[in-house]
């Protein structure tokens, strides 16, 4: 028995290894404490659906107003007023009303609106600051799982991963249903507010960009988030294990 | 097996300072089944801790196994606390969203063991602790005493030298409480470990080799199992 950090090869070796887990075996315990603790993860992946609920309404629905003003003007600027025949007379007309009803600027549309812009980016830091309040909170309330692993031999490095795999799985998924919901709203607002042409007009290809960024935007609160709560966790002491408060 | 020379705690965060341990030595055999009893206070967590590597002393040295724990790095105490030591809490302390199995395979994982081989040796230690027809079964589904049998197998699945016990009865009823403390007696007679427990439970002494009184700091006295006289609902010593 004895002198077992020797250090030499075969015992180093071991020792790198030590307090590892294979990223599938931390998949799936993350998979389980999400499960086992999911009415908690329910709601802080909601206040990310919530969120890209918005981004991407916004994003959408911009881009469907930006579609619409765009063919309007093409209409108007390829057949002048005299050659236009009533169909299209009448066609200009209802997008015209259709718009100033739905609000849109008409010249504001294609540029851009700075106001969306400035929501989009408090709603995200408001997230943001909601995830990590989550997160802390479920870390503070997980530490003697921690500390037990710690007990068992985890290194710090395993702690982080776990916590970083684990909001990045909520940040997807709550990002996910976000995208979803946040396109069924605005393809319903852009049939309300302007019949067939808010269809015929609905961004796809564009749409899918935008959708794109709303899903990364997700991912990247939810981790963003749960970088400090990630540190406190790493930084739990094994001895906190023993403790019997709380 | 495990020897404290001289070993003092100060714990500096308090204004003044608290002095935890003032020099303590004791050395634990290999095998023995040593309990720290002690008023709370009186600095038998602290030893208790030091033992387990869970702690460095301000002064004197501590040897797990021949090591001295002060002198090693954080990746050195993970693979002593994975390899050498395993622990049993008040609370359990198991992780709620494995299985039975999956709970006592994870520190053998740690420690690098192949996993099929880790799964057949973990069923053996669920048929050993009584609990081989649970072993799907997750830690929320089983009562308090199933809970600590499966903690008393996830802490001896690297086959540590030594098995760290705080309060292993203190949420447990009466009857429970003997049954997992005649449990961590057998094993440990059978796998030769050393178990040192902290504890108020005077069944524990029945089964100590060794009782460690902590007060102050300082150990009052150590009793070996002969002089010790449990009568119901208090302990005396056979001299007075």
């Amino acid at each position: 028995m004895g002198g077992f950090l020797e250090g030499d090869a075969l015992l180093s070796e071991l020792q790198q290894r030590t307090g590892r887990l294979p990223t599938r075996a931390i998949l799936a315990m993350v998979l389980g404490g999400l499960r086992v603790r999911l009415l908690r993860n329910a709601v802080t992946a909601a206040t990310i659906v919530l969120a890209i609920v918005f981004l991407s309404y916004t994003g959408l629905a911009n881009q469907l107003s930006y579609n619409l003003v765009q063919a309007l003007t093409a209409l108007e600027e390829t057949t002048g007023p005299a050659e236009m025949g009533v169909q299209v007379q009448d066609q200009v007309r209802e997008m015209q009303q259709l718009l100033r009803y739905a609000g849109v600027n008409v010249e504001g549309a294609l540029l851009g609106n700075p106001l969306d812009t400035w929501l989009i980016v408090m709603a995200m830091l408001t997230c943001t600051v909601g995830i990590a309040n989550a997160m802390l909170m479920s870390v503070t309330e997980r530490f003697r799982e921690i500390a037990t692993m710690k007990c068992l031999g985890a290194l710090d490095g395993l702690v982080i991963k776990t916590f970083l795999l684990e909001s990045l799985i909520l940040g997807a998924l709550g990002a996910t249903i976000g995208i979803v919901l946040g396109s069924v709203v605005a393809l319903l607002t852009g049939v309300l507010q302007f019949g067939r042409f808010g269809i015929q007009y609905f961004p796809l290809s564009e749409g899918i960009v935008v959708l794109g960024w709303s899903l990364l935007a997700g991912i990247a609160v939810s981790v963003a988030g749960s970088l400090y709560p990630v540190v406190v966790a790493a930084r739990m002491k094994p001895v906190d294990a023993l403790r019997v408060d709380e | 097996m495990v020897r404290l020379l001289d070993v003092a705690k100060t714990y500096e965060t308090t204004d003044p300072p608290t002095v935890a341990l003032h020099g303590v030595s004791l050395d634990v055999q290999r095998g023995e089944y040593l309990s720290i009893m002690g008023p709370s206070g009186s600095g038998k967590t602290t030893l208790f801790n030091m033992i387990g590597g869970l702690d460095k002393p301000t002064d004197g040295m501590i040897f797990i196994d021949e090591v001295d724990v002060a002198a090693l790095d954080s990746y050195e105490l993970a693979f002593l606390r994975c390899r050498k030591i395993g622990y049993i809490f008040q609370g359990y302390n198991l992780l709620p969203m494995l299985t039975a199995l999956e709970n006592i395979v994870l520190p053998m994982i740690f420690a690098n063991v192949d996993p099929d081989e880790a799964r057949e040796h973990a069923y053996g230690l669920l048929e050993q602790v009584g609990l081989e027809n649970r072993w799907t079964h997750r830690p929320g589904r089983m009562s308090g005493g199933q809970q600590q049998r499966l903690a008393i197998a996830r802490a001896l699945a690297n086959r540590p030298s030594i098995v760290l016990a705080d309060e292993p009865t203190g949420n447990l009823d009466v009857q429970t409480g003997a049954e997992i403390i005649r449990l961590l007696k057998e094993l440990s007679s059978t796998m030769d470990v050393t178990v040192v427990s902290a504890t108020h439970d005077h069944k524990m002494l029945d089964v100590s080799d060794r009782v460690v009184w902590i007060r102050d700091g300082r150990i009052e006295r150590i009793e070996r199992r002969e002089d010790v006289r449990v009568v119901v609902g208090s302990v005396k010593r056979s001299s007075a």
